[in-house]
């Protein structure tokens, strides 16, 4: 059987046992009560089990597709992306809406290919007002300040 | 119907209430169109902004930010595969591979048209039939409300793409997660791991930005659509496209009136309802999930249909249809009216102007999509790698806003991961977001109904209406089986 996809079921399995685990933690039902906190946990994980098993019986002896070779990371490519995410949220509290708003916009505009550094500096800066002006000002969201602003 | 007629001349010669409405529709677009941006959301935030104005004026705000918003969540939805609101979700299914067709201008042409005609005939069965369908809606218990909760959730498995299982898996996972955060019941808290910020549950605009709007940035698919998706046809659809989706506009939009109607089950279940029935209902030809106009009918007609749908046990019972109604209460409330059986009989003028009103702000949301096309279009001319990051920049934006919490946009990342593996092992991700949203509503009627019979799970079938929603469940998601055993529909 294929290794790929063998993982999505057993990762649904995996997370339907912790959930499972975890909820049986829970207590029991409170007086007057018929079901208590764990019952709806453990009737989706032993549901979400039983998916999970039927998946992988029913993904035996599909055929196998073409296995690729290793990859190089491409710089726009979801874990940068998602990478550069995070960073953006540590930096927001600290630099402030704008300025990490204008750092976030400039560097996935290069990631993205985007010539021109100033240019992609220009429009996170824009956008950064931009927003600041539509959320902060007009709809009255307290955007982080920061340091910078 | 007279009475609706007798006050409509005096809601369009007031320039004030006229004015009121044109800004609340132009308002509830730009909202509906911003991913994470929902109506309840838009309805909340600019409620400060009407303390100063006249009733009327005030409720024409409201009422025009909610149908526009409703509407507006189609135009990302169709260009971008980025729904802007929940119940916007369905109209990806075919208005963005008619997108991507480059046929982006029909299908929002048949999206403004729907969404009048669905917005038309809701109006008119909130006229007309109003006291019979929240009296139906009354009778619901809880193992009705439980029923229902699983037929919504059949319903969209049924009609996602991809093997049924992989559904059925997504939906059980959304399930799973609508469980953390206080038990509904009992308060217990529940999967917390030390986390303040989830003592209330998933936030629902979080998850859904990060499924549908930061997972398509991640897989790159703004840009995708920007290229291709700029060739237009007309604004106005076509002869043809109208006779093709008349019968699904009517069909879709009577059902959304019933949908809308029921308390708690709102525009986003009207829509998926509305694209499934229509899928179920295909003919030999119809190329549904590959850009067929009727699938792109059915969830608008639908959906702006239970805008109407939720204002009846609103304004008849002062019970609200949806998360959006909930908040228009508070807002009716401080403006000195209070929605109820007395509304109609107190202030008949008012009610039936309310009711006008409903029908302005159609009648206005479809002229401003309609003129305003070509502007929306504009928008996929723009460079695809800005359009992915203002996407992006937006989305962080939107899920910081509902609460002002940076948990919100960890959280709406973490569902954009999410969104992005269930995409490429091949799991659709509406099932997950139906679930969010059912979760609670399923788990609570479920041990209500079960404690008020002491324990009888025989509760779920003896009793006619929860039997055949439970029913019914079961036989959409079985024929969804069977016809993926029996080959596509479409011809692609």
């Amino acid at each position: 059987m294929n290794s790929a996809r063998l993982l999505a079921p057993l990762l649904w399995l995996s997370l339907a046992l912790v959930a499972g685990g975890i909820a049986l933690r829970f207590p029991s039902a409170p007086p007057g009560q018929s079901l208590g906190p764990a019952a709806m946990p453990l009737l989706l994980s032993a549901s979400l089990a039983g998916l999970a098993l039927l998946s992988l019986l029913m993904d035996r002896g599909r055929p196998r597709p073409a296995a690729g070779g290793a990859r190089r990371i491409a710089m726009d490519s979801p874990v940068v992306l998602v990478a550069l995410c995070c960073a953006y949220l540590l930096l927001l509290p600290r630099l402030g809406f704008i300025s990490s708003s204008a750092l976030l916009v400039t560097v996935a505009l290069r990631l993205f290919g985007y010539a021109g550094t100033p240019r992609a500096l220009a429009i996170g800066l824009g956008l950064g007002f931009a927003l600041h002006l539509v959320f902060s000002r007009l709809m009255g969201v307290p955007l982080p300040a920061g340091l910078l602003g | 119907m007279i009475e609706i007629l007798r006050a409509l001349p005096g809601l369009c010669l007031d320039p004030w209430i006229g004015l009121a409405l044109l800004v609340g529709v132009l308002a509830g677009l730009l909202i509906g169109a911003l991913p994470g941006f929902s109506a309840t959301m838009g309805v909340a935030i600019l409620i400060p902004f009407t303390f100063e104005l006249s009733i009327m004026p005030a409720l024409a705000l409201l009422l025009g930010i909610y149908c526009g918003a409703v509407y507006g969540g189609s135009i990302p939805a169709i260009l971008f595969r980025t729904p802007g609101t929940p119940a916007s979700a369905a109209t990806t299914f075919d208005g963005h591979p008619l997108a991507l067709r480059g046929e982006a201008k029909r299908a929002l042409g048949v999206a403004a048209v729907s969404a009048l005609g669905g917005g038309v005939i809701g109006a008119l069965l909130l006229i007309a039939l109003a006291p019979q369908i929240s009296s139906f809606a009354l009778r619901f218990g809880p193992a009705e409300y439980f029923a229902l909760a699983v037929f919504g959730l059949s319903m969209i498995v049924a009609a996602s793409d991809g093997p049924p299982l992989k559904g059925l898996i997504v939906a059980v996972f959304g399930l799973l997660i609508a469980t953390v955060g206080m038990d509904p019941l009992g308060g217990y808290p529940r999967f917390l791991f030390g986390s303040v910020s989830l003592m209330e549950g998933i936030p629902f605009i979080p998850a859904l930005i990060g499924l549908f709007a930061i997972a398509e940035v991640l897989d790159g698919s703004p840009g995708k659509t920007a290229k291709n998706a700029a060739v237009g046809g007309s604004s106005l659809p076509s002869r043809e496209d109208l006779r093709r989706c008349g019968w699904t506009i009517a069909r879709s939009g009577a059902l959304g009136t019933l949908v809308g109607s029921t308390p708690g089950a709102g525009s986003d279940i009207a829509a998926f309802l509305g694209y499934s029935t229509a899928r179920s209902r295909a003919r030999p030809g119809d190329r549904f999930g590959d850009g067929e106009v009727k699938g792109v009918a059915a969830p608008e007609a639908a959906k702006t249909a239970s805008t109407s749908g939720a204002m009846i046990p609103l304004l008849s019972l002062g019970l609200p249809g949806d998360s959006v109604t909930a908040v228009l209460i508070g807002a009716f409330v401080l403006h000195g009216v209070q929605p109820g059986p007395l509304l109609f009989q107190q202030h008949a003028p008012l009610a039936y102007s309310i009711l006008a009103l409903v029908l302005c702000a159609h009648a206005l949301v479809f002229l401003v999509a309609i003129s305003g096309t070509r502007f929306l279009l504009g928008v996929t001319r723009l460079d695809p790698r800005i359009l992915r990051v203002v996407i992006l920049l937006l989305s962080l934006v939107g899920a910081f806003a509902l609460r002002n919490n940076l948990a919100d946009v960890w959280l709406a990342v973490a569902f954009g991961v999410v969104g992005l593996l269930l995409r490429r092992g091949g799991y659709p991700a509406a099932p997950l977001l139906l679930a969010l949203i059912l979760g609670p509503m399923a788990e609570e009627n479920l041990r209500r109904a079960l404690t008020l019979s002491g324990g009888d799970a025989s509760v779920f079938f003896t009793r006619p209406l929860t039997a055949i929603l439970l029913g019914l469940a079961v036989a959409s998601v079985a024929l969804a089986v069977l016809r993926r055993k029996a080959g596509p529909i479409s011809p692609s």
